[in-house]
Order: C-alpha cells, then sequence, then structure tokens
C-alpha cells in the first residue's frame, strides 16, 4: 500500500523523465549494441552481429604494442595532471573573482578568460611554437630577466607533459571558473553575515564559507573528469608532439592513430573505447563511494 | 603523408589542363578521331562536339554514387552536383543516370563513406581507398570487373591503367580484377635536393655534386650571409619534425649516402629494411656535426611543416630536400619577402663515386569500384573509357572546354563533378620533356594544349621577367626538376620493394618501431651519441622487426 | 547583493586585481593575436611577422569566408539550431534533474535513473552503430539530427541536480503544505532559485551547438543543410596552390588557411559575444537566496 501511494504520489516524476528517458534509449543505449564490434573483426555491409567473432584479439592487438604500457603510462599521469590543476586553477581564479567589488572589472575578466575556449589547437599550436622557443620565444625571454636559463618546452621530454598541462589549463580554465562562479551563488548570504557580525576576517569567509559551500560542486566535478582519464586531449598533444617527445608524450589516442587503423578497423577503434570506458567507469565509481563514505556526500 | 601529397601531385596536372584550356586560343586544332558513333542529332546538348561513345544503354540504367566537394567546387547558374555537364553527358551519350545519394566535404569523404557502407548503404559506384578497398573487397561488396574490362576497355583506358606496372595488379585478388586504380606517377615522390640559386650566384659556388660540395654550401649558406641583411640568421638545410614528408625532408639526405631509411629493398638476395642498415651511421654523424655547427635550425625537432613554410618565407632557408613539384608549395613561399628568390633542383649529390639513388613509393592512392550485383558492372568501364578516349591528350579545345572548363566561368572547373578522373600517370614526366625539347628548338608547335601553356609561362620569365614564372622554369624549365624524374627512372631511383597490405606483425607493431626510429634520428641528430642508433638497431629486430622483415620477404616471393 | 561581505584589505585587494588582470592578459594575448592574424596579408601571417597588429590591413580573408552564398544559408542553420536546442536541451536538463535531486526516500528508484544517464557520458558504440540508428529513425539529412540526438545533456544534468540539491528543503517542504505538487514545486520554488546556474547552462549549450561541426558534415547529405561550424570547417584551403582554379591561386596570394581559419575563429565568437554579456547579468552571487527570503 505504501509502495503503490508512493508510486501515484511519484508519476509526475516518471512523467518528466520519460521523454529523456526515451531519447537515450534510443540515441545512447541501441548504438551501444555495438559494443559488440570489440569482439569482432568487422566486415562492412554484414551488420553488427555478422561479422566474425575473434574473442579478445582486438585487445591483445593493442596491448602487443611495444610502446603500449609506457603510452598507457603518459595517457594517465597527463591527463591526472590535468584533472588536478582542472580543479585547482579554476577554483582558485573563482575565490579571486569572487573578492572583486568591481562588476565591470569582474565581468572583463570573466568574459576574456572564457575565449580561449573558442581557438581551436590547430592555430594554438602555431602560436605556442613561436612563444615557447627556447631562442626567441617571449616565455623564455621572461624567465632571462629573472636569471633562468631557457626551457625546450615543446622538446624536453621531462618538461612536455608539463607543458601539455599548463597549455591546456590555460585554454579550459575558462569554463571551469563559470560553473565555480555560479556553485558561489548557492551560498547562503546569511552565513557570511553571520561571519562578519562574528569578526571572521575575508580570509577565514573564504575558508570556512565559501570552499565548504562549493565542495560538492568540486568534488562533483572532479569524479566526473575521472570520466576522461584515459582522454588526455587528442587535439591539443597531436598538434605540439614530436618524436622528441614520444617518449613522455604518447598519449593512447595518438598511438592508435598512427597506427591508421581507425578509419577502417572499427572492431580494434570499438575495443580501444570500451578499455578506456571500464577503466573510466572502475575510477568513477570508486569515487563515488568515496564520496558517499568520506565526505557524506553523493554525487548523484 | 603520401595521400595528401599523392593528391597533390595529381592536381598538378588537373589544374594545368584547366588552365591550358582557358588561356590558349583559337590555335588549337581537332585533331582527335572521329567519334565511333556520332551523338544522337536534336535537343543534345553535345551535338555540336566530336566526341567518342559508345551506343548508349536504351532503355536508360541507374545508378546511385556519392561524391566529394570542397570549397573550390562552384557550378554555372541553373546547375548542381546532381544536374550539370557530366550528369548530363552520362545520361544523353551513354544512358547511365547518374546521381549522387549524398555529396560531402571532401575532409569527411572516406568517413562519410565507411560509416555508410557498414551501415548498409552501399552506392553502385563508388572511389575508396586502397584500406577500403581490400576489405570491401574481403567482405564481398564489390563487383568482379575482370569480364568487363577484357571485353570494353579501349586502348587509351589501358595505356593509363598500364603506365604504372603495379597498379592493376594492386587492384586485382586471386587473378580477377576489383577496381580501376587511380593512379599517380611513383617516381613523382621521389626527393631531389633543392637550392636557393641566387644564393649559390652571390657567393660563387659551384652547383653540388658531390655530398662534399652539399656539405661545403650549407657551411657557406650558414657563414656567409647569403642574403646579404648583416645578420646571421640564415639556415642551410631545412628540416622539419615530420622527417619523411614530401618537402623539407631527410630521405633525400640519407639517399646521398646510399641509405634508404623507410624504405625495403634487396640487399644480398633478400628484403631488408632501410633504417636499420650500417649506412645511416655515417649519415647520422655528418647531419649531427651540421646540427652542432648551427647549420640546421635548432629547433627542427618541433617545428611543423608551418612553421618551416615561416623560415622559407621569411627569405632564411637556403636548401631543403622535396619532391620536384616543391616550388609551387611552398617554395614559392620564399617570394613573399624576396621577389627574387630562385630555387633550383640537382639530383641527390653522392658521397662517394657510385651516383645516388633516390627512393620513393608506389603512388596507388585509390580506386574505383562497382557494387557487388549491380547489373552493370561494365557502365564504370564505358565511363573511364568516355573520359580517357574524349580528353586524355585531347586536342579539341571546344570538348575541353564543355567538359573540363569554360572560358566564360573561369572558376567553374567543370570535372569536379565526376569521380570518374583518370589522369594519365606518366603526364608530368612526359610534359617535361617534351617542354625542354620545345624551348631548346624555340618551336612550342608539337606540344599539347597544357605544354604550349606551360611554354609561353616560361618565355614569359626569360623574356618579360616576369618573376614568378619562377616555379614554372624550376619545375619544367631548361633544368628543370622534372628532367632529373626521367633519370630517377631511368637508373637513379629506388622503388620501396614491398607495397602490400601491412603484414600481421607490421600492423601490431610497426607503428611504435616507427615511432622509435624518428625518435632515434631526430634526437641523434641533435646530439645524443651515435650509440643510439646501435641500440635502436637491436631493438627493432628485438621488438618486431625480425618477423616483419621474414613476412616482408614472404611477401616479396609471392609478388615477384 | 553580497555588500555587506567584508572587503579586501587594500594591498590584498591590489595584489587581487593586479595577478586577474595578468591572467585576463595572458589569455586576450593569443585572442588579439588570432584577430591581427585575420586582418593581415597572407604573406605577412606565413612569414611570422604578425603579433597583436594587423600588418598590411585586409579584410579579404572575411571576404573569403562570407562572400560564399553558402555561408549566410549556414548562418541561417546554425540560428535556427540554437533557437530550437537550446529550448529543447534546457526542458529536458530541468524536467531529468528535478527527480533526480528528489531524497531517496521519496523516489526509490532515483539511484537508478541517475545511473542510467551517467552510463551514457561513460560507454558509447562509435560511431556506426550511432550513425545507423540515426539513419533508422529517419534523421540522416534532416535538421532534427542536429536537435534530437543529443538532447540530453548528461553533464547539464548533473550540475542541475547538484544545485537543485543545495536548496534548503524547508522551503519545497512549506510549498508542499501549502499542496504544491512536484510540477508546482519544481517551477514556482526551485526554478526561480536556479537562474545563475540556468544562465550558466544556457550559456553552455548555446555555446556547444554553435560550434558543434562534426554531426553536421556527418549526418547531413549535402553541403546546403550544413550549420555554420561544419561550413567553415570546409572552407579551408588546400594547402596545396595548384589545386584551385585561376581565380583561387590569385586569392591564395592575398590570404592564407593561416589567416582564413583566424577569421573563422572570430566570426564563430561573435554570437557569444553578444550573449555572454547579457547572461552575466544573471551571475550575480548573492540573488537568489536574497530575492526569496524576503
Amino acid at each position: 500500500m505504501q509502495a503503490r501511494r508512493n508510486f501515484r504520489q511519484n508519476i509526475p516524476l516518471y512523467l518528466m523523465l520519460a521523454p529523456a528517458v526515451v531519447l537515450v534509449l534510443i540515441y545512447s543505449y541501441t548504438p551501444m549494441v555495438g559494443i559488440v564490434m570489440a569482439f569482432q573483426r568487422v566486415l562492412p555491409g554484414k551488420g553488427i552481429f555478422g561479422s566474425p567473432w575473434v574473442g579478445w584479439d582486438n585487445f591483445i592487438f593493442v596491448l602487443q604494442m611495444p610502446t603500449f604500457f609506457q603510452v598507457l603510462w603518459n595517457t594517465l599521469f597527463i591527463a591526472g595532471l590535468k584533472t588536478i590543476a582542472g580543479i585547482l586553477v579554476p577554483v582558485t581564479v573563482a575565490l579571486m573573482l569572487n573578492n572583486v567589488t568591481g562588476h565591470a572589472f569582474k565581468r572583463t575578466v570573466q568574459t576574456i578568460i572564457y575565449l580561449p575556449h573558442f581557438l581551436s589547437w590547430v592555430i594554438l599550436a602555431g602560436i605556442f611554437i613561436d612563444i615557447l622557443s627556447p631562442s626567441d620565444g617571449v616565455v623564455n625571454q621572461m624567465l632571462g630577466w629573472v636569471g633562468i636559463q631557457p626551457i625546450f618546452f615543446l622538446g624536453n621530454d621531462k618538461v612536455f607533459p608539463w607543458t601539455m598541462v599548463a597549455t591546456d589549463v590555460w585554454k579550459s580554465f575558462g569554463f571551469g571558473t563559470i560553473v565555480y562562479l555560479s556553485a558561489l551563488t548557492d551560498i547562503d548570504p546569511a552565513l557570511y553575515e553571520a561571519a562578519v557580525v562574528d569578526g571572521a576576517s575575508r580570509w577565514k569567509q573564504t575558508l570556512y564559507i565559501t570552499l565548504p559551500g562549493i565542495a560538492g560542486t568540486i568534488i562533483m566535478l572532479t569524479t566526473l573528469s575521472l570520466g576522461n582519464i584515459l582522454n588526455a586531449g587528442f587535439d591539443q598533444i597531436f598538434n605540439l608532439y614530436s618524436p622528441l617527445v614520444y617518449r613522455t608524450g604518447d598519449i593512447i589516442d595518438t598511438l592508435v592513430y598512427r597506427t591508421g587503423i581507425l578509419n577502417n578497423q572499427y572492431g580494434i577503434a570499438t575495443a580501444v573505447g570500451l578499455f578506456k570506458s571500464v577503466v573510466s567507469l572502475i575510477l568513477i565509481g570508486t569515487a563515488y563511494k568515496l564520496a558517499a563514505k568520506f565526505a557524506d556526500y553523493r554525487i548523484f | 603523408m603520401k595521400a595528401v601529397s599523392g593528391k597533390t601531385s595529381l592536381h598538378l596536372i588537373l589544374i594545368s589542363v584547366i588552365l591550358a584550356s582557358l588561356l590558349l586560343g583559337a590555335c588549337a586544332k581537332a585533331t582527335e578521331e572521329p567519334a565511333s558513333s556520332e551523338t544522337t542529332p536534336g535537343g543534345n546538348s553535345f551535338s555540336g562536339l566530336k566526341l567518342v561513345a559508345p551506343a548508349p544503354y536504351d532503355p536508360p540504367i541507374e545508378m546511385h554514387s556519392v561524391i566529394n566537394v570542397d570549397a573550390t567546387v562552384k557550378f554555372l547558374d541553373g546547375t548542381d552536383i546532381q544536374n550539370n555537364v557530366w550528369t548530363r553527358a552520362y545520361a544523353e551519350l551513354l544512358g547511365i543516370r547518374l546521381s549522387y545519394d549524398w555529396v560531402v566535404d571532401s575532409s569527411m569523404y572516406n568517413q562519410k563513406l565507411s560509416l555508410s557502407v557498414n551501415s548498409g548503404d552501399i552506392p553502385d559506384m563508388f572511389r575508396v581507398t586502397a584500406d577500403q578497398f581490400l576489405l570491401y573487397q574481403e567482405a564481398g561488396l564489390l563487383a568482379d570487373l575482370t569480364a568487363a574490362y577484357e571485353n570494353e576497355a579501349s586502348p587509351q583506358t589501358r595505356d593509363i591503367m598500364t603506365q604504372d606496372p603495379i597498379a592493376l595488379k594492386s587492384a586485382m585478388v586471386d587473378g580477377k580484377l576489383y577496381g580501376l586504380p587511380l593512379t599517380d606517377a611513383s617516381v613523382a615522390y621521389a626527393s631531389v635536393l633543392w637550392v636557393r640559386q641566387d644564393w649559390l650566384d652571390q657567393l660563387g659556388l659551384p652547383a653540388p655534386v658531390s655530398m662534399a660540395d652539399f656539405q661545403e654550401i650549407s657551411r657557406r649558406f650558414m657563414q656567409d650571409d647569403p642574403d646579404g641583411n648583416g645578420v646571421a640568421d640564415t639556415i642551410g638545410l631545412c628540416v622539419s619534425k615530420s622527417i619523411w614528408n614530401s618537402s623539407y625532408n631527410l630521405q633525400g639526405y640519407f639517399n646521398g649516402y646510399h641509405a634508404y631509411p623507410t624504405a625495403w629493398f634487396e640487399r644480398d638476395g633478400t628484403v631488408v629494411y632501410g633504417s636499420v642498415q650500417p649506412e645511416m651511421r655515417d649519415a647520422l654523424l655528418a647531419l649531427q656535426k651540421m646540427y652542432a655547427s648551427g647549420e640546421l635550425d635548432q629547433e627542427f625537432g618541433v617545428k611543423d611543416v608551418n612553421a618551416v613554410n615561416e623560415t622559407v618565407a621569411q627569405g632564411k632557408c637556403g636548401m631543403e630536400f622535396g619532391v620536384w613539384w616543391n616550388p609551387y608549395h611552398p617554395l614559392s613561399l620564399s617570394q613573399q619577402n624576396n621577389p627574387t628568390a630562385f630555387w633550383s633542383a640537382f639530383p641527390i649529390p653522392s658521397i662517394d663515386a657510385t651516383p645516388a639513388k633516390s627512393q620513393y613509393n608506389s603512388a596507388i592512392g585509390s580506386y574505383l569500384v562497382i557494387r557487388n550485383g549491380y547489373e552493370h558492372p561494365e557502365a564504370l568501364i564505358r565511363m573511364a573509357n568516355f573520359w580517357t578516349d574524349n580528353l586524355v591528350g585531347s586536342q579539341d579545345e571546344a570538348v575541353r572546354n564543355t567538359l573540363l572548363g569554360d572560358l566564360d566561368a573561369p572558376d567553374v572547373v567543370l570535372y569536379k563533378y565526376t569521380p570518374i578522373q583518370l589522369w594519365e600517370p606518366n603526364a608530368p614526366i612526359k610534359a617535361g620533356n617534351a617542354l625542354r625539347e620545345a624551348l631548346a628548338k624555340h618551336d612550342p608547335s608539337g606540344l599539347d594544349l597544357e605544354a604550349q601553356w606551360r611554354y609561353r609561362i616560361i618565355q614569359a620569365y626569360f623574356e618579360q621577367g616576369v618573376l614568378e614564372a619562377w616555379v614554372e622554369v624550376a619545375t619544367n624549365g631548361p633544368n628543370g626538376a622534372s628532367a632529373i624524374l626521367q633519370q630517377i627512372l631511368d637508373d637513379r631511383g629506388l622503388m620501396n620493394r614491398f607495397y602490400g597490405p601491412p603484414t600481421p606483425t607490421m600492423a601490431t607493431k610497426f607503428p611504435a618501431l616507427q615511432s622509435m626510429e624518428s625518435e632515434m634520428i631526430i634526437k641523434v641528430i641533435m646530439g645524443d651519441p651515435i650509440s643510439k642508433f646501435d641500440e635502436f638497431v637491436e631493438d627493432w629486430y628485438r621488438l618486431g622487426g625480425t618477423e616483419i622483415t621474414a613476412e616482408v620477404n614472404q611477401w616479396a616471393v609471392n609478388n615477384p | 547583493m553580497n555588500q555587506k561581505i567584508v572587503r579586501l584589505p587594500f594591498l590584498q585587494n591590489i595584489l587581487n586585481l593586479a595577478i586577474l588582470g595578468i591572467i585576463a592578459l595572458v589569455c586576450a594575448f593569443p585572442i588579439l593575436h588570432t584577430l591581427a592574424l585575420s586582418l593581415s596579408s597572407a604573406g605577412a601571417a606565413a612569414s611570422g611577422r604578425v603579433t597583436i597588429w594587423p600588418v598590411e590591413f585586409t579584410t579579404q580573408s572575411y571576404r573569403f569566408v562570407l562572400e560564399n552564398p553558402a555561408f549566410m544559408k549556414s548562418f541561417g542553420i546554425s540560428l535556427q539550431r540554437v533557437l530550437v536546442g537550446v529550448p529543447v536541451n534546457m526542458i529536458l536538463t530541468i524536467l531529468v534533474a528535478y527527480p533526480l535531486s528528489r531524497p531517496i526516500q521519496k523516489f526509490r528508484q532515483r539511484d537508478f535513473f541517475a545511473w542510467f544517464f551517467l552510463i551514457t557520458v561513460l560507454f558509447s558504440g562509435g560511431l556506426i552503430p550511432f550513425y545507423m540508428v540515426v539513419r533508422q529513425t529517419g534523421l540522416i539529412d534532416s535538421f532534427w539530427a542536429l536537435i534530437i540526438p543529443g538532447a540530453v545533456p548528461v553533464f547539464n544534468v548533473i550540475l542541475l541536480v547538484n544545485t537543485f540539491r543545495n536548496i534548503p528543503r524547508e522551503l519545497e517542504e512549506a510549498a508542499a503544505m501549502d499542496g504544491a505538487g512536484h510540477w508546482t514545486i519544481l517551477f514556482k520554488v526551485l526554478i526561480p532559485m536556479s537562474i545563475p546556474i540556468l544562465a550558466t547552462l544556457t550559456l553552455f549549450v548555446a555555446v556547444s551547438h554553435w560550434n558543434s561541426w562534426f554531426d553536421g558534415l556527418i549526418l547531413m547529405n549535402s553541403p546546403e543543410k550544413y550549420p555554420l561550424q561544419s561550413y567553415l570547417q570546409t572552407v579551408i584551403i588546400n594547402p596545396d596552390p595548384r589545386f584551385m582554379s585561376e581565380r583561387d591561386l590569385a586569392l591564395l596570394r592575398m590570404i592564407s588557411n593561416r589567416t582564413t581559419r583566424a577569421a573563422q575563429i572570430f566570426i564563430a565568437m561573435i554570437p557569444i559575444m553578444v550573449i555572454y554579456p547579457f547572461l552575466q547579468r544573471f551571475f550575480v552571487t548573492g540573488i537568489k537566496l536574497g530575492s526569496v527570503k524576503g
């Protein structure tokens, strides 16, 4: 009885969900049937189940590439750093912007930092090769003023992953900043008012009110970004890497791209995709559990 | 890279053909043999033309195809991709009603085709890449064209198909023909040495013959301020991070040391891989020295082709190894800031008395195929014949204007409306030879339309001082690069022995081996010890090279 | 408004502003460089002489991109796409976020549905099966192929769920006491209190609709149906000048891919420049709770 009443009360909830559920079933779940291609040698025109089954061959193919584990590590390293920097920088900038009282300045900065999002890596590659050049690049000239030896940002394989992280953060932190700024609006101003009465400094307000106020958003965005942990940024790396930095800069997507199999061997491409999905699912699931257990926060 | 340059070199011919048809006036004569069946009168848009065509299908047949377009494809008023001079020609003269199921931007053609075919929408006639060809054939999607080709291919068509000896072979599986190869001259991918002639003259240096000459020129270009601006900003040899590209490459340099990186060739009865041969060692050491002395861009290891283009445009670049048509692109950029810049081509200089051989790969890029089950496979052959019989080597200006492009609308390039374009692979070499002969005799009369047009351009450089025309002089002029192509074709070339699909081990292991290879080469040049090369050779064999070599040798036995 | 908040001490405030200013400059430089590039001649761009001022000023690149009649058509399609796509996305986002933000005690299937949507972010069958489904549902070559398959932006749903959940329960409970049902609570309580995030999400979906190019190229069967960004992808000049007709060769002396790409980026940015300041009005901190409480 209880359950039925509950159900009847919740009919509007099902109604709200219905259109989206139908669309997602059709356009997201039906195509997932295609995951079986990861276990096939896909012959065009045979339909999804008509191609010969090859077991784990497609996965073995990828694992047998001589540099695969190095490349897997590179991918995790670059993507991991990007995830961390992708939290720290936007949160910091959002907090700084939050401390700005002049609206015009705030809005201008907010707009400008979002603009790099619109530049493509093709055009950025041309710019970065110039400004990061060890001989006449602007960045190294400035480092020279403070007595730092020129750094070969794009050609030194120890520095390259960090260069990727820095340039990626530069391009995308405006986006994250907007999300955090909007999360800051969730914080109840009454909390600040109370803090003011208690005589808390601005710094203490940030530490005890603002940060906890957006902690949920931080945890959520971090967890979601784990879904991309094996996508270290194909466009960026493809346009900026070179044989000099293959050792640390080659990622799964660039390696697979160079094999030239993407256009026609869908079995292997699907296997790589499935591998990434499973890893992401495990990481997200773990993060979900951890967040629920230690922060008592349920992401969704 | 290969696919891209394959297209580009082909397009050289395309654009020349068009420009020829546009620029030449009434001097053209119709030398084409009369049509085997004159076209039907009345209401026919082609009735005034002498065209070769078989009796049309009656009743007409339907043919569904697909096609790519790009930003440069434009239409005359009242026409579009489904209704234009080519669809009308096929319909009225051949009885083939051609329609396109989809039209896509060129950059997406392969992907869209792949999606379309994989989801079961297979056009009746379409163009595929070499990879797709093998895959679709294996899946049984392609029609056997053997009989159709045997019965219907015209002599002109056969000539074009066989100018490259491996072209037709590559389109056969178990002795049956499954597609018409669209070929380009393989030798067009061989490297030559390009040198700033104006700098050579400025410094009074002789033409490079030996590798020692080359090193000397490189050193002097770097040290002696050839551009005379008083700043030490010039570079001897320009190289990009893509060291096996069609420009700014290194294989041309290695060829001077009789080393053939990335190529398979026969040595002592077996096929070996060039990058792990001992000749590489000396070449690497010499390059290392050039880099250390500043003759190479100190950051070439991260510079892509666009970045090196900048160096060329700034007029800082003295030499490069690249293909014969490099003056058209990218070397023409050097005129942006130095109107008198002139690049000359030289055969690859040699380290010893044996002339160097330029390496090159087979250039078969794509195939025209018919869907298995389509009732009229021979229709493709007829359409191909229609192109070759009426357009290849034709002097008939009216036909060319109608089918290729018209004087009244110079930016409307008509042949882009059909996927069936069979250009003559050896055209650049033939044209170059004929041109040089005519230039020597000062008589262009025996030339075909395209060559006559080139003749005028070259004359414009010498007689009117039109500086932009240097690109034509450098490629087809008296000492032009196409003359070197003929030499390479005769006895100064080395064609990659392996031209088959990737062997099983190659598919998994080769990409990683290739990365190791370019990493090693660039790092050694930039100062890593030469022992890195020896380590690489060892690693190469250990990480799959041994198996790959065995497989390639097996393949070579089957493909003599 | 948050004016009651203590301001930073003077020096810290200056430092804060200075750092933000520098960050903004670092972001602005490549933009200015790109703008300068788009207004410079091909020769100047090719030889790397352009920094942040146009060299040999010309609007040729813009004309090359804009003069094609296909441009206006594609522009119209993109506009239509944003006008239709954004409401569809936003309505579905709101409708999904509400049930998922209910307490689990009240809506026991909540977690099931949450994972149901989340899984779609993680797993996909790849391009072929997707293409086949779009084809089976008859959307290939149709405008709706640009709207329907991506109608549920799961990432945005999660952001909105997060916001809905942070809204004090007492407000909803008070409304429920007054007899409000789910629909009333959603539209009368939650939405008015979530204006900043809704403005943010609107910006995101508008940008993503405006910037998408791949689906247009793949799902449309003729270039006349490309949205603007797909069209812009196709006006990249083939780097080989011999590919072109005589007129294009002449054009190539004036413009280059570098300048054209730069021009494309700016044309693509214009609508965002227009929308963003407008949406920013809704981003102001604290507006929401202050207004409801009063």
